[in-house]
Protein backbone atom coordinates (compact mmCIF):
# COMPACT_ATOMS: atom_id res chain seq x y z
CA UNK A 1 0.00 0.00 0.00
CA UNK A 2 1.53 3.38 -0.73
CA UNK A 3 0.96 6.85 1.12
CA UNK A 4 -1.40 7.88 -1.54
CA UNK A 5 -3.87 4.95 -1.24
CA UNK A 6 -4.33 4.49 2.39
CA UNK A 7 -7.63 5.98 3.66
CA UNK A 8 -7.08 9.58 5.26
CA UNK A 9 -8.70 11.52 8.35
CA UNK A 10 -9.91 15.18 7.67
CA UNK A 11 -10.60 17.26 10.29
CA UNK A 12 -11.86 20.83 9.66
CA UNK A 13 -12.75 23.67 12.29
CA UNK A 14 -13.28 26.69 11.50
CA UNK A 15 -15.13 30.34 11.97
CA UNK A 16 -16.40 33.00 10.05
CA UNK A 17 -14.52 36.13 9.08
CA UNK A 18 -15.84 39.29 8.68
CA UNK A 19 -16.25 39.16 5.21
CA UNK A 20 -19.15 36.87 5.98
CA UNK A 21 -21.82 39.49 7.40
CA UNK A 22 -20.75 41.55 4.83
CA UNK A 23 -21.59 39.83 1.70
CA UNK A 24 -24.57 40.60 -0.75
CA UNK A 25 -27.26 37.88 -0.54
CA UNK A 26 -26.21 36.96 -3.70
CA UNK A 27 -22.57 35.98 -3.06
CA UNK A 28 -23.74 33.91 -0.17
CA UNK A 29 -26.11 31.91 -2.50
CA UNK A 30 -23.54 31.57 -5.12
CA UNK A 31 -20.69 30.72 -3.24
CA UNK A 32 -23.13 27.96 -1.35
CA UNK A 33 -24.03 26.42 -4.50
CA UNK A 34 -20.33 26.61 -5.47
CA UNK A 35 -19.47 24.99 -2.31
CA UNK A 36 -22.53 22.07 -2.10
CA UNK A 37 -21.22 21.14 -5.95
CA UNK A 38 -17.66 20.35 -4.33
CA UNK A 39 -19.23 18.61 -1.69
CA UNK A 40 -20.89 16.03 -3.89
CA UNK A 41 -17.91 15.93 -6.01
CA UNK A 42 -16.13 15.03 -2.90
CA UNK A 43 -18.90 11.78 -2.23
CA UNK A 44 -18.32 11.06 -6.08
CA UNK A 45 -14.75 10.37 -4.94
CA UNK A 46 -15.53 8.63 -1.88
CA UNK A 47 -15.50 10.75 0.89
CA UNK A 48 -17.31 10.27 3.74
CA UNK A 49 -18.55 13.36 5.54
CA UNK A 50 -19.94 12.72 8.68
CA UNK A 51 -21.91 16.04 9.78
CA UNK A 52 -21.44 19.48 10.59
CA UNK A 53 -21.19 20.11 14.43
CA UNK A 54 -21.39 23.58 16.36
CA UNK A 55 -18.71 24.97 18.60
CA UNK A 56 -19.16 27.78 19.29
CA UNK A 57 -20.05 27.26 23.39
CA UNK A 58 -17.38 25.06 23.99
CA UNK A 59 -13.99 26.07 21.81
CA UNK A 60 -12.84 29.61 19.79
CA UNK A 61 -14.52 28.26 16.71
CA UNK A 62 -17.73 27.84 15.23
CA UNK A 63 -17.87 24.68 13.52
CA UNK A 64 -16.34 21.77 12.85
CA UNK A 65 -16.42 18.23 10.64
CA UNK A 66 -14.59 14.70 10.29
CA UNK A 67 -14.13 13.27 7.07
CA UNK A 68 -12.60 9.64 6.22
CA UNK A 69 -10.85 10.16 2.51
CA UNK A 70 -10.20 7.08 0.55
CA UNK A 71 -6.51 8.92 0.30
CA UNK A 72 -4.64 11.90 0.56
CA UNK A 73 -5.45 12.75 -3.99
CA UNK A 74 -9.25 12.94 -2.80
CA UNK A 75 -8.56 15.34 -0.36
CA UNK A 76 -6.47 17.69 -2.34
CA UNK A 77 -8.52 17.69 -5.35
CA UNK A 78 -11.44 18.55 -3.05
CA UNK A 79 -9.44 21.09 -1.24
CA UNK A 80 -8.52 22.88 -4.98
CA UNK A 81 -12.78 22.56 -5.45
CA UNK A 82 -13.39 24.46 -2.06
CA UNK A 83 -10.77 27.08 -3.38
CA UNK A 84 -12.55 27.54 -6.59
CA UNK A 85 -15.98 28.02 -4.45
CA UNK A 86 -14.75 30.35 -2.48
CA UNK A 87 -15.24 28.64 1.14
CA UNK A 88 -11.90 30.14 2.59
CA UNK A 89 -12.97 33.87 1.32
CA UNK A 90 -15.85 33.82 4.35
CA UNK A 91 -13.96 30.89 6.57
CA UNK A 92 -10.82 30.65 8.86
CA UNK A 93 -10.06 27.12 8.91
CA UNK A 94 -7.64 24.88 10.75
CA UNK A 95 -7.43 21.67 9.23
CA UNK A 96 -5.88 17.90 10.78
CA UNK A 97 -5.24 14.97 8.86
CA UNK A 98 -4.01 11.67 9.35
CA UNK A 99 -3.55 8.32 7.77
CA UNK A 100 -6.05 5.55 9.36
CA UNK A 101 -4.58 2.69 11.57
CA UNK A 102 -5.95 -0.80 11.56
CA UNK A 103 -7.61 -0.63 14.74
CA UNK A 104 -10.31 -2.85 15.69
CA UNK A 105 -11.18 -1.96 19.14
CA UNK A 106 -11.38 2.09 17.96
CA UNK A 107 -13.07 1.43 14.86
CA UNK A 108 -17.24 0.56 14.26
CA UNK A 109 -16.72 -0.77 10.81
CA UNK A 110 -20.83 -0.32 10.61
CA UNK A 111 -20.73 3.62 11.17
CA UNK A 112 -17.72 4.31 8.23
CA UNK A 113 -20.18 3.81 5.77
CA UNK A 114 -22.51 7.03 7.44
CA UNK A 115 -23.38 9.69 5.63
CA UNK A 116 -23.79 12.72 7.56
CA UNK A 117 -24.45 12.81 11.00
CA UNK A 118 -26.31 10.22 13.06
CA UNK A 119 -29.15 12.22 15.10
CA UNK A 120 -29.77 9.75 17.84
CA UNK A 121 -25.84 10.59 18.25
CA UNK A 122 -25.94 14.44 18.32
CA UNK A 123 -22.42 15.30 20.58
CA UNK A 124 -19.02 15.08 18.17
CA UNK A 125 -15.69 14.44 20.16
CA UNK A 126 -12.49 15.18 18.14
CA UNK A 127 -9.18 13.87 20.75
CA UNK A 128 -5.33 14.38 19.89
CA UNK A 129 -3.19 12.52 21.70
CA UNK A 130 0.80 12.56 22.17
CA UNK A 131 2.92 10.42 24.51
CA UNK A 132 3.90 12.16 27.84
CA UNK A 133 7.63 12.17 29.52
CA UNK A 134 5.65 9.83 31.88
CA UNK A 135 4.86 7.11 29.01
CA UNK A 136 9.20 7.47 28.45
CA UNK A 137 9.70 6.59 32.04
CA UNK A 138 7.70 3.98 32.44
CA UNK A 139 8.30 0.08 31.61
CA UNK A 140 7.08 -2.17 29.10
CA UNK A 141 4.61 -3.70 31.95
CA UNK A 142 3.11 -0.32 32.86
CA UNK A 143 2.53 0.49 29.22
CA UNK A 144 0.36 -2.66 28.65
CA UNK A 145 -1.20 -2.57 32.01
CA UNK A 146 -2.19 1.05 30.96
CA UNK A 147 -3.63 0.05 27.22
CA UNK A 148 -5.87 -2.81 28.80
CA UNK A 149 -7.62 -0.40 31.01
CA UNK A 150 -7.47 2.30 28.40
CA UNK A 151 -9.06 -0.30 25.87
CA UNK A 152 -11.61 -1.78 29.00
CA UNK A 153 -12.99 1.71 29.14
CA UNK A 154 -13.40 2.20 24.86
CA UNK A 155 -15.52 -1.13 25.00
CA UNK A 156 -17.74 0.23 27.83
CA UNK A 157 -18.06 3.49 26.31
CA UNK A 158 -19.34 0.94 22.97
CA UNK A 159 -21.71 -1.01 24.90
CA UNK A 160 -23.11 2.81 25.72
CA UNK A 161 -23.73 3.27 21.83
CA UNK A 162 -20.57 5.74 21.38
CA UNK A 163 -19.13 5.26 18.03
CA UNK A 164 -15.72 5.22 17.45
CA UNK A 165 -14.06 6.20 13.51
CA UNK A 166 -10.72 4.70 13.98
CA UNK A 167 -7.72 5.99 15.40
CA UNK A 168 -5.09 8.03 13.06
CA UNK A 169 -1.46 8.47 13.10
CA UNK A 170 -0.78 11.90 12.70
CA UNK A 171 3.02 12.03 13.63
CA UNK A 172 3.59 12.74 10.34
CA UNK A 173 1.58 16.03 9.81
CA UNK A 174 1.05 17.61 13.11
CA UNK A 175 2.57 18.01 16.55
CA UNK A 176 0.64 15.30 17.90
CA UNK A 177 0.44 11.16 17.65
CA UNK A 178 -2.49 10.76 16.82
CA UNK A 179 -6.19 11.55 16.72
CA UNK A 180 -9.72 9.66 16.99
CA UNK A 181 -13.33 11.14 16.22
CA UNK A 182 -16.48 9.67 18.07
CA UNK A 183 -20.13 9.89 17.77
CA UNK A 184 -21.93 10.18 21.20
CA UNK A 185 -25.36 10.01 22.94
CA UNK A 186 -24.77 12.69 25.14
CA UNK A 187 -22.16 14.86 27.11
CA UNK A 188 -23.20 12.75 30.46
CA UNK A 189 -22.07 9.75 28.38
CA UNK A 190 -18.61 11.34 27.49
CA UNK A 191 -18.17 13.05 31.13
CA UNK A 192 -18.81 9.37 32.43
CA UNK A 193 -16.17 8.01 29.79
CA UNK A 194 -13.21 10.75 31.29
CA UNK A 195 -13.99 9.73 34.95
CA UNK A 196 -13.50 6.56 33.74
CA UNK A 197 -10.33 7.05 31.44
CA UNK A 198 -8.47 9.06 34.53
CA UNK A 199 -8.06 6.16 37.00
CA UNK A 200 -6.91 3.96 33.94
CA UNK A 201 -3.88 6.13 33.42
CA UNK A 202 -4.92 7.58 30.05
CA UNK A 203 -3.63 11.31 30.86
CA UNK A 204 -0.57 9.84 32.56
CA UNK A 205 0.66 8.55 29.57
CA UNK A 206 -0.69 10.57 26.98
CA UNK A 207 -1.04 15.01 26.45
CA UNK A 208 -4.75 15.52 24.66
CA UNK A 209 -6.69 18.34 23.27
CA UNK A 210 -10.32 17.46 23.04
CA UNK A 211 -12.95 19.04 21.15
CA UNK A 212 -16.58 18.62 21.53
CA UNK A 213 -19.56 20.37 19.82
CA UNK A 214 -23.18 19.36 18.79
CA UNK A 215 -24.98 17.92 15.39
CA UNK A 216 -26.24 20.68 13.24
CA UNK A 217 -28.70 20.05 10.64
CA UNK A 218 -28.12 23.51 8.81
CA UNK A 219 -25.24 25.92 8.48
CA UNK A 220 -25.26 29.15 9.58
CA UNK A 221 -23.50 31.98 7.12
CA UNK A 222 -23.42 35.90 8.87
CA UNK A 223 -26.61 35.16 10.86
CA UNK A 224 -28.61 33.78 8.33
CA UNK A 225 -30.00 30.04 8.85
CA UNK A 226 -29.33 28.03 5.53
CA UNK A 227 -31.92 25.54 6.00
CA UNK A 228 -32.19 24.36 2.35
CA UNK A 229 -28.92 22.23 2.92
CA UNK A 230 -28.98 19.46 5.33
CA UNK A 231 -25.54 18.45 6.72
CA UNK A 232 -27.02 15.72 9.03
CA UNK A 233 -28.57 13.70 6.23
CA UNK A 234 -25.95 14.20 4.29
CA UNK A 235 -27.56 16.20 1.59
CA UNK B 1 -29.64 16.03 24.39
CA UNK B 2 -29.50 15.19 27.39
CA UNK B 3 -30.94 14.41 31.14
CA UNK B 4 -30.37 17.24 33.68
CA UNK B 5 -27.35 15.95 35.86
CA UNK B 6 -27.24 16.93 39.29
CA UNK B 7 -24.41 18.96 38.98
CA UNK B 8 -24.07 22.23 36.97
CA UNK B 9 -22.16 22.90 33.80
CA UNK B 10 -19.84 25.49 34.49
CA UNK B 11 -19.45 27.66 31.07
CA UNK B 12 -16.02 30.35 30.84
CA UNK B 13 -16.43 32.88 28.26
CA UNK B 14 -13.13 34.61 27.03
CA UNK B 15 -13.95 38.18 24.77
CA UNK B 16 -13.12 40.90 23.59
CA UNK B 17 -14.29 43.65 20.58
CA UNK B 18 -13.49 42.99 16.90
CA UNK B 19 -13.43 46.04 14.07
CA UNK B 20 -17.45 45.93 13.50
CA UNK B 21 -18.09 46.52 17.18
CA UNK B 22 -15.49 49.69 16.84
CA UNK B 23 -17.55 51.31 14.39
CA UNK B 24 -20.94 50.91 15.05
CA UNK B 25 -22.61 54.00 15.95
CA UNK B 26 -24.18 54.66 19.73
CA UNK B 27 -27.81 54.07 18.47
CA UNK B 28 -26.13 50.45 17.00
CA UNK B 29 -25.21 49.45 20.00
CA UNK B 30 -27.58 50.11 21.89
CA UNK B 31 -29.63 47.76 19.63
CA UNK B 32 -27.58 45.40 19.94
CA UNK B 33 -27.32 45.25 23.95
CA UNK B 34 -30.82 45.16 23.81
CA UNK B 35 -31.08 41.93 21.79
CA UNK B 36 -28.55 40.81 23.98
CA UNK B 37 -30.20 41.42 27.44
CA UNK B 38 -33.24 39.41 25.79
CA UNK B 39 -30.95 36.10 24.96
CA UNK B 40 -29.51 36.48 28.62
CA UNK B 41 -33.22 37.00 30.17
CA UNK B 42 -34.25 33.75 28.07
CA UNK B 43 -31.34 31.89 29.09
CA UNK B 44 -31.45 33.18 33.04
CA UNK B 45 -35.47 31.65 32.63
CA UNK B 46 -34.34 28.52 31.55
CA UNK B 47 -31.80 28.30 34.78
CA UNK B 48 -28.81 29.95 33.59
CA UNK B 49 -26.35 31.75 35.91
CA UNK B 50 -24.07 34.79 35.37
CA UNK B 51 -21.60 34.02 38.32
CA UNK B 52 -19.20 37.05 37.78
CA UNK B 53 -17.56 39.56 34.97
CA UNK B 54 -14.29 39.91 35.04
CA UNK B 55 -11.69 42.33 33.05
CA UNK B 56 -8.20 40.89 31.82
CA UNK B 57 -6.52 43.21 29.48
CA UNK B 58 -3.51 43.01 31.54
CA UNK B 59 -2.66 39.59 31.99
CA UNK B 60 -4.08 37.49 28.44
CA UNK B 61 -5.30 38.11 25.11
CA UNK B 62 -8.42 38.56 26.06
CA UNK B 63 -10.45 41.84 27.06
CA UNK B 64 -12.95 40.42 29.92
CA UNK B 65 -13.78 36.79 30.96
CA UNK B 66 -17.60 35.43 31.79
CA UNK B 67 -18.09 32.49 34.41
CA UNK B 68 -21.77 31.22 34.05
CA UNK B 69 -23.74 27.93 35.26
CA UNK B 70 -26.36 25.94 33.27
CA UNK B 71 -28.31 23.25 34.67
CA UNK B 72 -28.12 21.53 31.13
CA UNK B 73 -26.24 21.47 28.24
CA UNK B 74 -29.20 22.76 25.42
CA UNK B 75 -29.63 25.78 27.14
CA UNK B 76 -25.79 26.69 26.48
CA UNK B 77 -26.63 25.53 22.68
CA UNK B 78 -29.82 27.85 22.62
CA UNK B 79 -27.94 30.59 24.22
CA UNK B 80 -25.61 30.29 21.17
CA UNK B 81 -27.47 29.99 18.62
CA UNK B 82 -29.69 32.75 19.75
CA UNK B 83 -26.22 35.29 19.75
CA UNK B 84 -25.79 34.23 16.28
CA UNK B 85 -28.95 35.51 15.31
CA UNK B 86 -28.39 38.76 16.61
CA UNK B 87 -25.34 39.03 15.03
CA UNK B 88 -23.14 38.40 18.10
CA UNK B 89 -20.31 37.34 17.01
CA UNK B 90 -19.69 39.73 13.87
CA UNK B 91 -18.79 42.15 17.17
CA UNK B 92 -16.94 39.76 19.57
CA UNK B 93 -14.50 37.32 19.08
CA UNK B 94 -14.36 34.38 22.21
CA UNK B 95 -13.13 31.22 22.93
CA UNK B 96 -14.81 28.61 25.37
CA UNK B 97 -14.69 26.11 27.79
CA UNK B 98 -16.93 23.93 29.87
CA UNK B 99 -17.10 21.74 32.49
CA UNK B 100 -19.37 19.58 35.54
CA UNK B 101 -18.89 21.18 38.85
CA UNK B 102 -17.64 18.44 41.27
CA UNK B 103 -16.70 18.39 44.80
CA UNK B 104 -13.14 18.14 45.86
CA UNK B 105 -11.93 16.91 49.08
CA UNK B 106 -8.83 16.39 50.49
CA UNK B 107 -8.06 12.73 49.01
CA UNK B 108 -5.76 13.04 46.33
CA UNK B 109 -7.92 11.43 43.83
CA UNK B 110 -9.98 14.20 44.60
CA UNK B 111 -8.36 16.95 42.61
CA UNK B 112 -7.04 15.44 39.25
CA UNK B 113 -5.93 11.98 38.23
Amino acid sequence: MTDSSQPVGFFALWHNKRSEYHAAYVEERGTGIHIQQAFENARDRGIKIFGLYGSRWSSERQYFTFWICPNLTALEITMDDLERAGDFKFADSEHIIGVRLHDLEMTDEAYLDLDGGDVNLPLGFFALWRQTDAFYRAGPEEWTESNRAVRSVFKVARAQGVRILGRFDCRWSTAWDYFTFWLLPSLETLEGIMDQLEPAGDFKFADSRHIIGNLEPHFRFGRHLQTDTDWSKGE
Amino acid sequence: MSAPSAQPLGWIKFWKPKDDWYYLVPGERQTYLDSFAKVVAHATERGARLVGTYKCRGQSPWARFEVWEFPDLQVLIDMSNQLEEIGHFQYFAEDHTLGRRYVRTGHADSWVI
